[in-house]
Formats: C-alpha cells, sequence, structure tokens
C-alpha cells in the first residue's frame, strides 16, 4: 500500500534528519533579542502519493495543518530556517496525513505538528530547536 | 496723443470711487470661490466607456465571435458619435466595450446604444440572454478606501463589521457607491456527503428543489367578519440552519430523510474564494505591527460633481464615531486610500507654488520699479486670480491639478499687462513733463492699446489648444480656457485697478527728471554698441544673423540626436501603485496567493513602501487607470493585485516612479520563480490606456496572429528598456469535457440537462434560495455544494449520481427516482480551453503589451528601435510586416501590426497641438496686420517665434528633462509673448518715426525704452516658472518658458530691430 510505504518514507526520513543534523549545536540566541526556544517534533517535507489512474496528489501530516477562521494554514520552513505562514487548500485525510490541493510545492519542509509559538519570521535551527527572534526584526 | 480705448477706461477710473470697492469685492468672491469650488486631484473627465456582457452560456470563444460579438459590433458602429468598439469573446460570454466621442453625454449615448441593442436582440441565437450594460465612469473609482484588519479576526468577522459600517455610510449625503473588497459572506452550506445520499436514495436536484419548495411564504389573502379584516398567512420561511437541515427531501424505507440526514448543515463562512491581506512595511507608522492581517476593505466612491476631501472627512468622521459599536475592539480600520485627502494635498501645494509665483514676480519687479511699483503690480495679481477662479466656480469646474496648473502657467503672463502700465506710468512720472493726474493717463493711452493688441496675441496662442481631441482634450482644455480667461482679466485690472493704484503708490520725485535724457540711460549705451555697428555694417548684420541660425540649428540638432526625448506626459510623483499578478491560466487560488504574499513580503522591506495590501481572487479598489484597463474585471485564481502605498511623498526623497522602476527587478524575480507575470502598474500621468506599449496584431487567422505575436513578443523581450512584457493571450487550461451519451442516457431516462445542472451544483454549487429574516445586512445564501476535498480528481466525479426520471421521460422503462451513476452515462474528454478572441474596431487582434523604463522612458524610441527588427521578421509565406503608426491595416488577409498604447495619445496630442500652433501662428499674423496695416511687419515680428527654440530645446537637454505635451504647451504660450515684446519694440519705433526721429535713432531708442518692460515681463515669466520646475509634470513647461524666454528675449531684442531695419532701410 502506498500509505504504509509513506509513513515508512515519513520516519526515516525524520530519523534522517535529526541523525544529520543532532551533531550540531543550535546557536546561542544573541543577548539582545528576546527568544525563546520551541522544540518542534520535526520539519516534514511535502511528499507526492501516487495514486493510480491520475497523476497523484500531495500530503502532509494531519498535526502540521492549523485553522484561522475558515483559513487552513501550515507553518513552511525556508532553507535559511525563516518560518512562513502559508494558506493552503486542504482535502481528505489519509490516515494520520492530509491531502494538500493547493498552496504548497513537492519537496517545501513543512513543521511536522503546528506550534502556535512560532509565527512567521521565527528561525528554526537544523537542530530541530526553534528560536523565536525578536519579532520587530 | 490720441487716448485711445485704453485711456479712456484709465480716465474714467483712476479717480473713481468705485474702482477700490470693485477691487475689493473682486478678492472677496475669488476667496469664497476657492473653498466652494470642489476639490479633487484629477480633472472630471467623461470617459464615454460602455461595457456590454452578452452571457451565451455554454457557448465557445469562436462561436460567440461569430454569432453575437461580430453582429453586435456591426450594429454599435452604425451609431453615430461611436468612436472605437472593442469586443472580446470568452467561454460563455461576450464583452463587448463602446467608446464614444470624449465628451459625448453619457445619457444621450446610452439610450443610443440600448436601443440599438434591443433592436438587434432578435436576431441573437437562441440560448443568448439578456445583456447586461454598464456604464463605466470616473466616480466609479473610489475616492476613500478603509481597511479592515486586526490580529485576532478573520475574514468572516471582518466583513461582517465592514457591512455594517458600510450600511451606516451609506446615509451620508453625497456618498457614492460603497463596496467591499475581499472577506467571506455568511452562508448556510449544505456539504452534500455522497454515500448517504447513495444510501438514502436522494438526489442532489431533489435537494435543491424541496428546500426551494419549502422556503417559501405567501399572504394568502383575508377574511372579512364582522367589519374587520384578518390577514391569512400560509407557508414558513427558513430562518436558521436548523430549520434547513430539518427540511424533508425524500422518503427512505418508510420514514422521511432529512436534508440533515444526506448533507452536513454548516452556517458560517463561505468557502473561501479570495485571500485579502494587510501588510506594514519599513517605513509604517510607529506602532504597527508586524507581519500580515487578514484584511477586508470598503470603498467609498462620490457622486458627480461633490467634493472628495469633504465627503472623505465626513466619512472618516464617521468611522471614528462607529469604532467600539458597530467596530468591534479587535478590529483597526486604516485608511488605505484618500483621494480627498491628496487632492487638497495638491490643490493646496499648487496654492502655495502659485503663492511663490506671484511673490517672485513681486520681488522682480521691486528690482525695476521700487517696491512702490511691485505693490501695485502684487495688489492686482490677487484680483485677477479671484476673478478666474469666481469663473471656474460658475463654469463648475473643479480645482483639480489641470486647472490649477493653468494659473500657475498664467502667473508670469498676467502680471505683464500691469507691469508694462506700471511701468510706463513710473517713466512718465519720472520724466516730470506733465501733472501727475496727466501723466498717468497718458502713459496708459501710450502703451494702453498696443497692451490690449499684445494681451491678444497671447490669447491667441494659448486658446486654440481647446481642440486637442481625444481623451487627452478634458486633460487641456481647463489650461486654454483658464489662461484666456485670466489674460482677459488681468488687462481690466491692468486698465483699471493698475492706473488707480499707480496713481496713489509711485511716487513722482523718484528718479531724478533731468536722467531721462534718454541717450544718457544706461540702456541706450548699451544697445547704442550694440545695435549701431551691426546697424552701420551689414556684413557684421550678417555674420550675426549667421550666429544665431548657427545656434538654432544646433538647437533643432539636439532632437535627432536624442539629446533631448519626446514624451507624452511624465510620470508624477504618487504615494502608490499597484502590483499585477497574472499566474497561468489553471493556478490555485492558494498557489496564487503565494506569490502575491512572498511579493509583498518583498515589497514591504523596500524603505518607502508604508503598507501593502495584496489581492487574491479579487481585484484591488481600482484607480482611473484601472478602470480604463477593465482591472475590476479581474477575479480569478489565478489573479492578484497587490497594493502598495508609498510614504506620503514629503518624506521621501525618490520619486514614486523611480521607486517603482527600483522595486521591479525583485518582484519579477520573484513572479519568475512561480511562472507569474507580475506587472508594476503606475498611476499614469495623463490618460490611461491599455499599457504604455501595445503592439496590435493582424491577421487572418488566429493560429498566424497567434504566431506573430508570439515573436513580436520575443522583440519586445530582448529589447532593453522594455518591461512588463506580456499579451493577451491565455495559457493552455485543462478542461475536462464530460461528454453525455445520449443513448444511454436517454435510455435510462436521464436528461442532459440533468446531468449538467447535478454537476454544476456539486462542482459549482448552486444557491438554492435565502435564509430569512437575518441580522445580516448582506443576504444569507443557501448554497448546496460538494465539500471541496470531495471535489478534486476526475474519480470524486464519477461516483456521483442522478436519478432516472423513469416512465415521465418517454425514453426509459426504468423505475422513477432509480439512482444511475454518472460515470455510466458519461466519457471523458481532456482538452484545452478555448482562448478569448480579442476584436478591435471590427477586426480581429491579438495584443502584445509591455511598458518602458530604466534605458528608454519613452515608448516612441522603443518602437523605432523594434520596429527595425519587426521589420526582419521572417513569417510563413515569405511575407514580413512594417508597423503602422496611425492607422489599422487596409485588409485582413496578410499579417500586419499596429502600434497603439501611449503612442496613440501622443500622436493625437502632437498632431492637435501642432495645427493648434499653426493655427495660433495664423491668427497672430491676423491680429498684427489688423493692428500695424503692413502684411511685412508681422512677418519680421514672428521671427521671435522660433528663436525661442534656441533656448527651449537646450533647455530640456541641460535638465535632462523630456520634451513633453507640457513643454509644447508653452512653447506655444511662448510664441504669443514673444510676438508681443516684438509688438512693443516695433510700436514704439513707430512712435519715434512718427514724431520725426530718424530709422537708426529709433530702433536704438526703441530697443533701450522698451528693454525695460520687455525684460520685466519675460522676467515675471522666467521667475513665475521656476515653482514649476520641480513639478513633475510640469517640468517641461516651466523649461520651456524659463530657457524659451530668456534666450529668445535676448534674441529678440536684437534681432528683430536689425530686421526691422533691413525691411524699413530700402523704403525710407
Amino acid at each position: 500500500m502506498s500509505l504504509r510505504k509513506s509513513n515508512i518514507v515519513f520516519v526515516a526520513l525524520l530519523i534522517l534528519l535529526v541523525a544529520g543534523c543532532g551533531g550540531r549545536e543550535a546557536p546561542a540566541p544573541a543577548a539582545s533579542a528576546p527568544s525563546e526556544t520551541a522544540f518542534v517534533e520535526g520539519l516534514v517535507s511535502l511528499r507526492v502519493v501516487e495514486a493510480e489512474g491520475n497523476g497523484g496528489y500531495f500530503v502532509i501530516p494531519a498535526s502540521a495543518v492549523f485553522h484561522e477562521g475558515a483559513m487552513t494554514g501550515v507553518l513552511v520552513s525556508r532553507e535559511s530556517g525563516r518560518i512562513d505562514v502559508r494558506w493552503i487548500s486542504i482535502g481528505h485525510a489519509v490516515g494520520s496525513n492530509v491531502v494538500v490541493l493547493a498552496g504548497l510545492s513537492e519537496g517545501e519542509l513543512v513543521v511536522g505538528s503546528y506550534d502556535p509559538a512560532l509565527r512567521e519570521g521565527s528561525t528554526v535551527t537544523k537542530s530541530q530547536a526553534v528560536t523565536e527572534e525578536d519579532q520587530s526584526k | 496723443m490720441n487716448e485711445g480705448i485704453a485711456g479712456k477706461i484709465a480716465k474714467q477710473f483712476i479717480n473713481s470711487k468705485i474702482t477700490p470697492l470693485l477691487m475689493v469685492a473682486s478678492l472677496l468672491v475669488g476667496i469664497i470661490a476657492t473653498f466652494m469650488t470642489p476639490r479633487e486631484e484629477e480633472p472630471q473627465i467623461v470617459v464615454p466607456m460602455v461595457d456590454i456582457f452578452i452571457p451565451y452560456p455554454g457557448a465557445a470563444p469562436s462561436e460567440i465571435e461569430e454569432r453575437v460579438a461580430k453582429p453586435f459590433e456591426r450594429t454599435l458602429t452604425e451609431i453615430q458619435g461611436v468612436d472605437y468598439v472593442y469586443s472580446t469573446s470568452m467561454p460563455d460570454f461576450a464583452l463587448v466595450t463602446v467608446r464614444y466621442d470624449v465628451g459625448a453625454n453619457t445619457e444621450e449615448s446610452m439610450v443610443k446604444l440600448w436601443a440599438t441593442l434591443m433592436k438587434n436582440m432578435d436576431k441573437m441565437p437562441s440560448g443568448v440572454q439578456m445583456p447586461l450594460m454598464k456604464k463605466v465612469s470616473i466616480d466609479d473609482v473610489p475616492v476613500l478606501n478603509l481597511t479592515f484588519w486586526g490580529k485576532d479576526t478573520d475574514p468572516f468577522q471582518l466583513r461582517k463589521a465592514a457591512v455594517e459600517v458600510a450600511d451606516e455610510l451609506k446615509k451620508i449625503p453625497d456618498i457614492g457607491e460603497v463596496e467591499i473588497k475581499g472577506g467571506l459572506k455568511r452562508q448556510v452550506r449544505i456539504l452534500l456527503d455522497k454515500e448517504k445520499l447513495l444510501r438514502y436514495n436522494v438526489s442532489a436536484l431533489q435537494i435543491m428543489r424541496q428546500i426551494q419548495s419549502a422556503n417559501s411564504q405567501i399572504t394568502s389573502g383575508d377574511f372579512t367578519s364582522m367589519n374587520r379584516e384578518v390577514i391569512v398567512r400560509t407557508g414558513k420561511f427558513l430562518e436558521s440552519a436548523g430549520e434547513v437541515g430539518s427540511v424533508v427531501v425524500g422518503v427512505y424505507g418508510g420514514s422521511p430523510v432529512y436534508v440533515r440526514d444526506v448533507a452536513t448543515v454548516v452556517d458560517g463562512p463561505e468557502e473561501l474564494d479570495n485571500y485579502n491581506f494587510l501588510t506594514w512595511g519599513a517605513a509604517a507608522p510607529e506602532g504597527m505591527p508586524e507581519g500580515e492581517y487578514p484584511a477586508v476593505t470598503l470603498t467609498v466612491a462620490k457622486r458627480q460633481g461633490t467634493d472628495a476631501s469633504v465627503l472623505a472627512g465626513k466619512v472618516v468622521a464617521k468611522v471614528d464615531q462607529l469604532e467600539g459599536t458597530v467596530i468591534p475592539e479587535n478590529i483597526t480600520v486604516t485608511e488605505t486610500r484618500n483621494y480627498g485627502e491628496t487632492a487638497t494635498e495638491k490643490v493646496f501645494t499648487l496654492l502655495e507654488h502659485l503663492s511663490i509665483a506671484v511673490v517672485a514676480v513681486t520681488i522682480v519687479v521691486g528690482f525695476f520699479l521700487g517696491w512702490r511699483g511691485a505693490l501695485v503690480n502684487f495688489m492686482s495679481v490677487p484680483i485677477t486670480f479671484a476673478l478666474t477662479l469666481l469663473v471656474y466656480f460658475l463654469f463648475d469646474y473643479s480645482l483639480n491639478r489641470v486647472t490649477l496648473f493653468a494659473l500657475i502657467f498664467v502667473t508670469g503672463i498676467v502680471v505683464d499687462d500691469s507691469i508694462i502700465i506700471a511701468e510706463n506710468i513710473h517713466r512718465h512720472f519720472a520724466m516730470k513733463r506733465q501733472p501727475k493726474l496727466q501723466a498717468a493717463i497718458t502713459a496708459v493711452s501710450e502703451v494702453g492699446n498696443p497692451t490690449i493688441l499684445a494681451t491678444f496675441t497671447v490669447i491667441a496662442a494659448v486658446l486654440p489648444m481647446i481642440f486637442v481631441s481625444g481623451l487627452m482634450g478634458p486633460y487641456m482644455s481647463p489650461m486654454p480656457i483658464g489662461a484666456s480667461l485670466a489674460m482677459i482679466f488681468s488687462l481690466l485690472v491692468a486698465l483699471i485697478a493698475t492706473p488707480w493704484l499707480s496713481y496713489r503708490l509711485l511716487k513722482a520725485e523718484e528718479g531724478g527728471h533731468e536722467e531721462y535724457d534718454i541717450t544718457k540711460t544706461s540702456y541706450y549705451r548699451v544697445f547704442n554698441s550694440i545695435l549701431s555697428p551691426l546697424i552701420d555694417s551689414g556684413l557684421k548684420r550678417w555674420m550675426a544673423f549667421g550666429v544665431v541660425g548657427l545656434m538654432l540649428l544646433g538647437a533643432i540638432a539636439l532632437v535627432p540626436l536624442k539629446a533631448v526625448q519626446m514624451k507624452m506626459l511624465p510620470f508624477d510623483n504618487k504615494n502608490e501603485f499597484q502590483v499585477i499578478i497574472d499566474m497561468p491560466e489553471g493556478t490555485a487560488l492558494e498557489e496564487t496567493g503565494r506569490v502575491a504574499k512572498e511579493i509583498s513580503a518583498y515589497l514591504r522591506t523596500v524603505p518607502e513602501v508604508e503598507s501593502c495590501q495584496y489581492y487574491v481572487g479579487t481585484n484591488a479598489p481600482i484607480n482611473f487607470n484601472g478602470l480604463v484597463r477593465h482591472y475590476y474585471l479581474r477575479r480569478g485564481d489565478n489573479m492578484a493585485d497587490v497594493q502598495v502605498n508609498l510614504i506620503e511623498k514629503g518624506h521621501r526623497s525618490e520619486q514614486s516612479h523611480d521607486i517603482a522602476k527600483k522595486v521591479r527587478a525583485g518582484v519579477q524575480e520573484v513572479g519568475e520563480k512561480y511562472g507569474a507575470n507580475a506587472k508594476i502598474v503606475e498611476i499614469p500621468p495623463g490618460p490611461p490606456v491599455l499599457s504604455t506599449l501595445v503592439a496590435e496584431i493582424y491577421g487572418p487567422t488566429e493560429k498566424e496572429r497567434i504566431e506573430v505575436a508570439r515573436q513580436v513578443k520575443k522583440i519586445f523581450t530582448e529589447t532593453p528598456g522594455v518591461v512588463d512584457v506580456d499579451w493577451l493571450v491565455e495559457d493552455d487550461q485543462e478542461v475536462y469535457e464530460l461528454l453525455v451519451d445520449q443513448g444511454k442516457a436517454a435510455s435510462r431516462g436521464v436528461s442532459v440537462e440533468q446531468i449538467a445542472q447535478t454537476l454544476r451544483m456539486s462542482v459549482a454549487g448552486m444557491d438554492a434560495g435565502v435564509l430569512h429574516n437575518q441580522p445580516d445586512r448582506e443576504q444569507v445564501a443557501i448554497h448546496v455544494r460538494l465539500p471541496k476535498a470531495d471535489r478534486t480528481s476526475l474519480k470524486d466525479l464519477s461516483n456521483i449520481f442522478v436519478q432516472s426520471q423513469g416512465m415521465g421521460s418517454m425514453t426509459s422503462r426504468l423505475r422513477a427516482g432509480e439512482m444511475i451513476p454518472l460515470s455510466e452515462l458519461v466519457t471523458i474528454e481532456k482538452t484545452v480551453q478555448d482562448k478569448s478572441i480579442y476584436r478591435k474596431d471590427l477586426h480581429d487582434v491579438v495584443y502584445v503589451t509591455a511598458d518602458v523604463a530604466g534605458i528608454t522612458e519613452s515608448p516612441v524610441y522603443a518602437m523605432l528601435e523594434m520596429d527595425k527588427k519587426i521589420a526582419q521578421l521572417k513569417l510563413p509565406g515569405g511575407l514580413s510586416i512594417s508597423p503602422l503608426y496611425t492607422s489599422l491595416p487596409d485588409t485582413e488577409s496578410k499579417p500586419a501590426m499596429k502600434w497603439d498604447g501611449e503612442w496613440q495619445i501622443t500622436f493625437e496630442v502632437f498632431r492637435d497641438l501642432g495645427t493648434a500652433f499653426a493655427v495660433v501662428l495664423v491668427i497672430i499674423y491676423l491680429l498684427i496686420v489688423g493692428w500695424f496695416q503692413s502684411f511685412k511687419t508681422p512677418l519680421i515680428m514672428m521671427i521671435a517665434i522660433p528663436l525661442s527654440l534656441v533656448g527651449i530645446i537646450p533647455g530640456h537637454w541641460i535638465h535632462g528633462a523630456f520634451f513633453t505635451a507640457t513643454s509644447m504647451i508653452g512653447m506655444i504660450a511662448l510664441a504669443g509673448i514673444m510676438v508681443r515684446n516684438s509688438v512693443l519694440l516695433i510700436d514704439f519705433i513707430q512712435i519715434r518715426r512718427n514724431e520725426g526721429t530718424v530709422l537708426k535713432q529709433a530702433i536704438i531708442e526703441s530697443a533701450a525704452v522698451r528693454t525695460r518692460p520687455i525684460i520685466l515681463t519675460s522676467g515675471a515669466v522666467v521667475i513665475g516658472s521656476v515653482v514649476m520646475l520641480f513639478d513633475p509634470i510640469f517640468q517641461g513647461l516651466a523649461i520651456s518658458m524659463i530657457w524659451g524666454g530668456v534666450l529668445s528675449t535676448a534674441l529678440t531684442l536684437v534681432v528683430v530691430p536689425l530686421v526691422y531695419y533691413m525691411a524699413e532701410k530700402k523704403s525710407t
């Protein structure tokens, strides 16, 4: 089943990320900037699930999604680690995942579980630790 | 000496008690008029444009073009006064835009149009629905935008608050259309559950019908009994989501099936169809939070002829009042556009410039005539302007940049009459030949008549500009009218008020009278040393002419050398611009939103940006430009607009155009990353056009047109300085066509219409009525649709069921109500959406559009450069095209191209101004012939006109400015002023010669005596124009007046007397 396979890939990815980055330390937050560190489950990359018939679909963990009024969003990490809020449109849930209809493209890194403490402009370090930087910057 | 008209008027008023009263009264009405005249930024322009939407559901563009657009266009061109007819044939409907001659009566045009439309409705194919006609008017442009935003709100709440406010605002008198952009309406959504529908044997159509019939209530009549009437009412409207859920839609297993059994009923926001966010930029006011916030914009338009600033003030006051009550605490209301404020600001800046000009001119006059003389002039200018402003008010003009521009433009000219008269009175007082009163009257008589003539030459110069046609006409017409009026008033003031003032203010004792032996003045000495050798020696004279001729040639040579470039109008310094984002057709809303978000995230880092607001899926509030470009039709998942507000222009050093140029690269970098076409759209200074550069491609077939357009577009992209290249050809969008198998459908008792309706309801959704008795200001629709998650792919569509109509359909033996899966009845075909077909004046056309910025700022030069490349294009069949400039191609049988856009208006304006200039020359000639009774003398006087080019063109080069339409206006006006100088000069020569002075002596004396008023008046023109140098639009005019004025005055004083000498030498 494509579903189980995707879960395995998901877990493998997580392990890889943790293993690959664990060795490095998070840079000490700047003294002047009031910062806090939050831990997130991890950054998950958006994946394509192949479906028989018409193409395929994108999935992300359902825990990554948050709602604001009628809008649905996820936190996306740029390569630099900066967090962006991205508004998306979602479809059905597939196991613990949810189908993304629009708004994300393949390979983008999504904060695996939504954390209200994280906001646009926060920075996620490679060690999965998250430094919320001075917002006024 | 003969008193003449001027002398007689002066004699009447110089000692009259009425004169000061008239002066005070004029000032007072002028001041009152200034405050009563509505203020606005743009002149009131009637754009006689009408959009006609003709729906033809289901038809393809090619069919719509052939059956709907073409026949309509043909009949529309029969109407008198129709200038252009454009049409766009899109899937499902045609949009025909009719443009009348500018200035045509809108109501009359609409009636004619409607009559023509109705006359031809019977010729339309069946299926064409009633056309929708919409007048496009400048008053549709919102003057005030209020953005509702907040931290802990969502589009649903924001819209609710905005609607409440809108309702309150509508009560303000003089308010126009109030609209709300963005946000989500309240809706009762019936989200169908496909499985349950199947299980309970209920179809989507059935739900729709049942809700519609349940949601009814009527007054049945009344009973009369015992002298009383009692009203009987039947039924009850649906008033809540619960009631909607309890509507019975069918029977299953003997028990009723309710809506809630087969669908989820949700009362709340409608499904997302737009994203609208506000984000504060780098130049945001103190205390504004970072990040972006959901926003909804309320736009307020004004009624025709009302003052934008007054209305905006009232609206803002009302909103302040509503804060805390109708507007919840967590919502902030911010003004994101206030044209009332900008108009007031613009008007006051211009009034300030006007005062500076008046003061500067007064100081110049003071240098020559002393402070008393200056005071005389200083007092006459406000009276002139006060009267002009009164006429503006009476003519229903508004105070806008064009009407005020007319005033600034004439500042230097209107003082002239007073200067000439005051100067001459001053001179006569100093000569002490007569008693004071008599001296004043003699002085007025002496220069009065040439002054009247001179005034009319200036009026003759500016007035023909009234005939500038096209969209630019309304921009220009207040100028000649205002300037001419001001000139007439200034003449009256010079003849009535100036002598009165001079008589009282100028001192006779001033200056020694023995100095007034003409040959001892410094002017005389200067002119004697310059003119004498030139008059005496033919060789030196010809050398002088040679030098002047070379200067003239040199100046003109700067134009072909591109040292001075032509442009219609330069960009104004505005506080806003827009970014128009077009994603390829078929891009999802969220994907478009992401691009808009990223672009606005970039823009907010630009130091001059105060705020950005992006609108995805809906258009941003339009401006005048958007009105003409049809931006109000920009609605779709693949479109987004970003409204960028810059910090107030006083707080930044860069002009808005430079900022727009600066950010273009950054914006397009983001756009390119996602395949988006992002254009920076600035508010044009003049009439808006489709785009600055437009190439219209004509040709026999659509394929050929698109092919040529593709090549032209490539040339556009490769040409440096040409930016924002786009074309009006949609990208391929995938379409799934569901073809119904007629045989199968019939045998199962299902009609094609039923299938189509069911699908439409499932995918696009359909309103099944409204919820009644709600406190909401907006209608609450009951909407039936599949949830978004259930309509993502073809697979989802295939398990939708329709109900057989059974025997009733006459084609089936199945039981009525049997559920038939759609997948059994349809086959799917993947195709590409047909592209819209554009037509202009009955020709099929493909538009390629672009803007110019950077290396070339003027479209004409970019066009000339691209022309060469386009001419070299190899087209199939060995054909080539040479772009046309002014007329449509004669034949559609081979590909052709025409330039349009700003060029078309530039061409029209310069053509009309050129014609006006020719007319001006003829009128001036006639006037002087009439005055001097000579055919030759006027020609000598008009030599001064080409001499102004010696100053004008190099002036533009020195300032690095474009030669614009305003430069041209300056040049034309200058012709009048220069001729007037010649008139004054030659008039005096003739007076002296009549008194018996020899020719040479008369010429030198005249130059010496007239130099002071000539330098004074030209100086006033020059100084008065200096304030305009800092205005981006009027800069060209200022340069023309300053440089042209200085050089041609200097040259006139030498060349005109010399030529006159040569001409008269033989006759004496």
